[in-house]
Formats: structure tokens, sequence, C-alpha cells
């Protein structure tokens, strides 16, 4: 039996009255900790403050953010256990809803009109399987796969009611160990029964990961013909047709998305990029507009909105003279009025902002007034303390390079070049522009020494294996992936007794020299985790 | 081209409408619910009008989302959603949302669903089917309902009722109403075509589900069969 007065809920409803009959019904079912909210921004605050083990949100919330974006960013930013439940409740038929990430739906929906008996009995049911699995649950949430993996083979027995889930959370733990081949093959057999979208999606990102992009594209195209609303599906479509050097066809298939649901930003930022690479400009220029639109209540909010919109009216009015070019110009220099407002304390948002203007200056030819711009450029980049990311470094060096900067442009590019060396498809678009290729170089050599010093590790030559490590990240000083995946081994060389107490404080110096790392990069979490760790190593000495 | 946007407009002004109403109607039925348990009918009848109350806005809800389902199936636009479900869990769904009628009319509704059953279909869609017809079981039936379901090389769910079943010309022509919508029936014709259009969505290779009307069954009275490959 669940003891429904220890759970907490959180009613997420716009409508004062259904709220309170919301309620009514937790309360007659014995859950009495309920708190109430009107909206999706105040749902996000009132988790931040508690983790609820029930949570029950209208789908349509009014102005604001809806009850999926408010579900996304709750998963986003971990602000909801994987063993609590998530209702969406819905006025409307779920195929809206559907056509969201997979990876982001609700335990379940319950359409409008529902009673307390309903409601009972979903919950109920949500509560039971959410119990039985609670410590696969647990074990993902720490990350612990292994032990993950082991125990679905113990729940399938226990569980037979539960098959599906548990085959999808295992799929989830394989794609997470990047274990492509072994999670491809569940799906598959998921698939030879039954075409299920979880599994096709599943499948088709496996064949992206493992570059098989033909057999990748078979498998969604025939998903997109069997499931029309499973959105997902024309993104990965595209990602793929990108791969294979279709950039009109990927340009097509974004389109078809998004004439089918045109409020996801990233989708729209994609078909942007896109559409300005395929030189139809005036079509990146309206998906950017759309960017910047939603992004107002949205955690996707990005600054790349506004810079991609003023940019790209840069290349419009360079090619080609059109008599909307003044508009175009007009809205860029006012979205770029909206953007410093927005980003004033971000330094490097600030410096994308002075070479964004330099370059709308430039196109229309006040050369003197664009050349303040990059002076004022140039002093800012001296001063930048954080790490830029790829997208930014590339931007600021081809904007710097039209500005007639090209010195800066050259050091941005190779300090992003030795910062993003994993990034390939970043690699791929600057090395064209990339005039000295020492640091190329440098990085492939640090990439030989590394693994070279992991062979040397695992034939226990320890001392070996260090020496080559040592001369990894002499070679590429500042190169982010060869300095965590080294730090990396060699902590775990001193934890299992295989190195003495110097190589923390190695370590430590090996860290430091990448810890201008933005807060958004991806790989932050991880260079947090090395140098947590290393510091933890440390301590016992300077008592 | 402008007609296709006139398509477009007709469909979201539908899908509006009908998420309006249906917004009104879960309020009325709650309101309703909450003022049964506060002041519990006591009189036989105003059980009864109860009962009325909860019957009919039911129906006006499935019909509302018929509407707009069949609006959407005529349009290409009603997208089938395919996952597992577990058999007992998504029928025993589909009588809670029914237990208030159910107690204000006295009838019972037993399930024999075969152990471990699951099925592979579009919850929302199917739901509808199973919701219509309880709906109309309600309706004939004299004081049970039973829902069994099992597996036939394929999911198999069966709504029987001890009424007295459906009239001969139904049963005999069951096939036309499936199949076309005979504007001279009305509503019972039009739940069917939806339901055997619903089922004919659920694809297995080239297997697909149908519906079928008997007589008899294990109460003897009506019997609904559903089978989805």
């Amino acid at each position: 039996m669940t003891d429904y007065l220890k759970k907490t809920a959180l009613i997420i409803e716009d409508f004062a009255e259904f709220a309170r009959s919301l309620k009514a019904m937790l309360n007659e079912i014995g859950i009495v900790q309920v708190d109430l909210v009107n909206s999706g921004e105040s749902a996000i605050r009132a988790c931040d403050e508690k983790l609820y083990d029930i949570i029950l949100s209208d789908y349509n919330l009014g102005h604001g953010k809806n009850g999926m974006q408010v579900l996304e960013e709750l998963h986003f930013n971990k602000r909801v256990r994987s063993d609590a439940v998530f209702i969406m409740t819905t006025a409307e038929n779920t195929t809206a809803m559907v056509m969201g990430a997979l990876e982001n739906q609700p335990d379940s929906y319950l359409t409008k009109p529902f009673n307390s008996a309903s409601l009972r009995s979903r919950l109920s049911k949500l509560i039971q399987k959410k119990e039985a699995l609670s410590k696969l649950y647990q074990l993902i949430d720490k990350g612990q796969l292994n032990k993950a993996l082991e125990l679905t083979e113990q729940l399938k027995e226990s569980y037979p009611k539960y098959k599906m889930t548990i085959l999808k959370l295992e799929s989830d733990c394989l794609v997470r160990k990047n274990k492509f081949s072994e999670a491809a093959n569940l799906f598959q057999s998921v698939i030879d029964d039954r075409p299920i979208p979880w599994a096709m999606i599943g499948l088709a990102k496996c064949c992206l990961a493992k570059r098989e992009y033909d057999q990748a594209e078979t498998v969604l195209k025939d998903t997109i013909q069997n499931f029309p609303m499973i959105l997902e599906a024309y993104d990965l479509l595209a990602q793929c047709q990108l791969k294979l050097g279709q950039k009109q066809e990927a340009q097509d298939t974004l389109e078809s998305a998004v004439a089918k649901s045109p409020n996801v930003i990233k989708r729209q930022t994609q078909l942007g990029e896109i559409a300005s690479e395929n030189e139809q400009f005036d079509r990146a220029l309206k998906a950017f507009k759309q960017t910047i639109r939603l992004g107002n209540n949205s955690v996707f909010k990005s600054p790349d909105s506004y810079l991609n919109y003023s940019n790209t009216v840069s290349k419009k009015v360079t090619q080609s003279d059109e008599s909307t070019n003044k508009t175009v110009i007009f809205e860029a220099e006012e979205f770029l009025k909206d953007f410093y407002k927005e980003y004033k304390d971000d330094r490097v948002c600030k410096l994308r902002g002075t070479v964004a203007e330099g370059n709308l200056l430039r196109v229309q030819g006040r050369q003197e007034e664009a050349q303040l711009c990059m002076k004022s450029a140039q002093k800012q980049y001296q001063n930048i303390d954080t790490m830029l990311s790829s997208k930014s470094g590339f931007e600021l060096a081809i904007g710097m390079k039209n500005l007639g900067d090209e010195e800066t442009a050259e050091a941005i590019l190779k300090d992003t070049v030795e910062h993003n060396f994993e990034d390939s498809e970043f690699l791929e678009k600057a090395l064209p522009f990339l005039k000295d290729h020492s640091v190329l170089e440098q990085g492939k050599k640090a990439h030989k020494l590394n693994s070279q010093g992991i062979r040397f590790f695992e034939q226990k030559e320890f001392s070996k294996a260090i020496e080559c490590f040592y001369a990894a990240i002499d070679t590429a000083p500042k190169n982010v992936s060869i300095i965590l995946n080294t730090v990396q081994v060699l902590l775990k060389m001193h934890q299992s007794g295989q190195a003495d107490d110097s190589i923390v404080d190695k370590c430590l110096s090996f860290l430091t020299r990448i810890n201008n790392m933005s807060h958004e990069d991806h790989r932050y979490h991880r260079f947090q985790e090395l140098f947590r760790l290393a510091r933890s190593l440390q301590l016992p000495d300077t008592f | 081209m402008p007609n296709e946007s006139e398509h477009l407009d007709f469909s979201l002004i539908l899908a509006s409408a009908v998420h309006d109403m249906k917004n009104s109607l879960s309020l009325l039925v709650n309101a309703v619910n909450e003022l049964n348990q506060r002041y519990p009918c006591e009189e036989q009848e105003d059980r009864r009008k109860h009962a009325i109350l909860q019957y009919e806005s039911n129906r006006l809800n499935a019909a509302l989302v018929q509407l707009l389902g069949i609006y959407k199936l005529d349009n290409q636009q009603l997208p089938i959603n395919l996952n597992y479900f577990d058999v007992d869990d998504f029928l025993s769904d589909q009588v809670a949302a029914f237990q208030p009628l159910l107690e204000a009319k006295s009838i019972g509704i037993d399930t024999d669903i075969e152990e471990d059953l699951d099925g592979c279909f579009d919850t929302d869609l199917i739901a509808t089917v199973i919701n219509n017809v309880i709906g109309n079981a309600i309706r004939y039936t004299k004081n049970k309902i039973l829902i069994s379901a099992y597996f036939d090389s394929g999911l198999v769910i069966e709504i029987n009722d001890d009424g007295l079943g459906y009239p001969k010309a139904m049963l005999d022509n069951q096939q036309n109403f499936i199949k076309s919508i005979d504007y001279s029936t009305g509503s019972t014709g039009l739940g069917l075509y939806f339901a055997g259009k619903i089922a004919e969505y659920h694809k297995k290779g080239n297997t697909s589900g149908s519906i079928e009307l008997a007589n008899g069954g294990r109460l003897g009275g009506g019997v609904f069969r559903i089978r989805l490959p």
C-alpha cells in the first residue's frame, strides 16, 4: 500500500477553479501536502525549493511557459527526480504534446474531464511502478550505470509487467556508456516486433553516433512515414543529411518540421543556420527572428539568436543589393540594442556584439565607425578571461577577419581550436581559415602520447605511463580534452596507489590552466568533478 | 493554396472550440461530483437525476472528442502514437472514469483480464473507443457489465452487457456502419465508424485491427469486440 500521507504534490494550473478541484481530489485520495502554483515560472521556483513526489501540470498554462516547457526545464536543471511521478493534464488530445523530444515525456497524460477515481487509479499505478523500479532510477540518477544494467536483468524477471520500461531504461544506460552497438541491438529487437517510436529514434541515434549515416537515414525516413508527428525524427534526419552533404534536403526536412511545430528554438536556430549556409538569407532571418521571439520565456533563450540575426544581415547585404536590405539593417540595429541591454554584464557577449555591430557598419560602407568597433574589440579580447566556445570563437574570428584584423582572427581561431580539439564539426569549418596548422599537429601528437600512456598504464609500466602523460600536456598545454583525459587517468593511478602524491599537485596545476572554462561549457561538469577530486586527494598533506 | 489555409484554420477553430467546451464540461462534472460527496443523494429520484447529469456530460464529452477525431481523420491529421501498455492497468483506468456514474446507477462492472497481458496501441485513441462503448453499455445494460481481455493472435478486448442486445438490423448491417457514415442513423453509427477507423489504424505487418458486434456473450446481452493485432 502506498502511504499517501507522506507524499508531497505540486499542482501547476492557471485556472483557479481547476486547481482547487484538483486539490480536493488529491485530498480525497489522502495526499495532504499539496502546493498550488498558477504559472510555469512559479512552478520552476517551487521545484527549486523542494523535490516533489508528484507533479500534476496542466499543458496549457496561458501566457508564459506551457507544461511541456516546464517539464523540459525541470529535467534540464535536474529538479525532478526520475522516481517522481509527473502527470500532464490536458483538455485536448495529446498529439501536440508528443511532438516534443521523446525523452522529455511525462509519465502519463490525463485528459480532462477526469474524476478522482480516474486520478487515483492512474496515480496508484504510476507510484507502484516507480516504487518497483526506484532502485534502478536511483542508480541511474547517481550515474552508477554498470550496477543499473545488472539490476535491469533482475527486474525484468521480477516485474514482467514493466518489461518495456525496463528495456527503455536499459537502452538509456547503454547509450550513456557509449555502447552504441549493444544499444542498437536492443532497439532493433524491439522494432523487429513492432515499429515503436522510442525504439526507432533510439536506433537512429545509435547509427548517428556510429557514423552510419545511410542506415540512420533509412531508419529516420521510415519513422517519419509511420509517425509523421514525431518531430525528433525530422531533427535527426536533418543532422544526418548534413553529414551526407545534402544541405538543401536538410533545410527541407527542417522546414516540414517547423511547419508542424514552429515553437522550438533549437530547431528554428538550426533551420536558420542551414538556410544561411545555403545562402537563403531571407529564410534564415525569418527563423532567427522567431528564435528571438521564442526566447522570451524559455530556458533556451540565447545570445546567439541576436548575433545570428545581425551577422546574417551583414552577409545578405554583402551578397546582394536588394530593396529589403534597409529594413533588415534597421531591425538588426534594434535587436543589437536589445542584446546589449539583455547581456550587459557578460564580457564575451559584449565582444561578440561589438564585432557583429562593426560588420553591420562595414557592409553599409560606414568604414570609420566599423574601425572603431574593431579597435574596441581588440581591446576587449585582451581582457577576456573566459574560454570561448567553438561557436563564439569561430564567429569572432570570421568577424575580425572581415573587419580587416587578420592577426587577432588567427589568434582567436588558434586558441579556439586548441580548446575544442574534440569538436570535429567545428574543426572542419575552422581549418580552411587557419594559417598556422602547428596547433593541429601538436594536438595530434598529444593524443598519440596520451594513448601511448594508456597502453603503458595497461601494461602496468606506471612510471613510463606518467612520463607519456606529462609529455602529452607539454605538447598541447591548453588542449582541454587532453588535459581532462590525462588528469583522469593520473588521479585514478594515484587512487590505486600506483603514483606518489606529487602527481596530485601536478594535476591541479594542469587543471588550473583551463579553469577559465565557461560554466555553460558541456565539459565544465567533468572539469569540476576532477578538480574536486584532486583537491580532496591533496588535503591530507596540508594538515 | 488559399483553400489549404482555410482548411487549417477550420481545424484550429474546431480544436480550440472543443478545448473550451471540454474545459467547461470538466468543471461541470467536477462540481457535480463534489456536490454529491458533500450532500449524498438519499432519494431514489435524486440519484436518478444525478446519474443523468453524469451520463449526459460523459456523452457530450465523448461526442466532442469524436467530432474532432473524425475531422482529423478526414484530413489525415490523426497521427498514431504506438507504445506498449499493460492491458489491466489501461482498462481499470477506463473503468475508474465511470465510477461515479456506475454508483449512481447501481451497475456492477467486472473485469476478466489475462494475467500480464500487454498490448501495443495508441492509448488516447483506444481510450476514446472504450469510453464510448462503456458509456453505451451503461445505457443499455440491466445491472451488469463485464470487460474481458485476452490474447488471440493479437489483443482482444470485449465489453459484455446483460441488456437486450443490439437490434438485429444493426448486427446484420454492422459492416456498413463501420465502413461509412450513414447520415440517417444518427450517433450510434458515427461512434462505430470512428471505432472501426481507429481499429484499422492499428496495423502489424499486413493485419489491421477490427471491431465487431454480437449478441449473447458471457452476460447474454450485447457484446462489443475490438481486435488489435
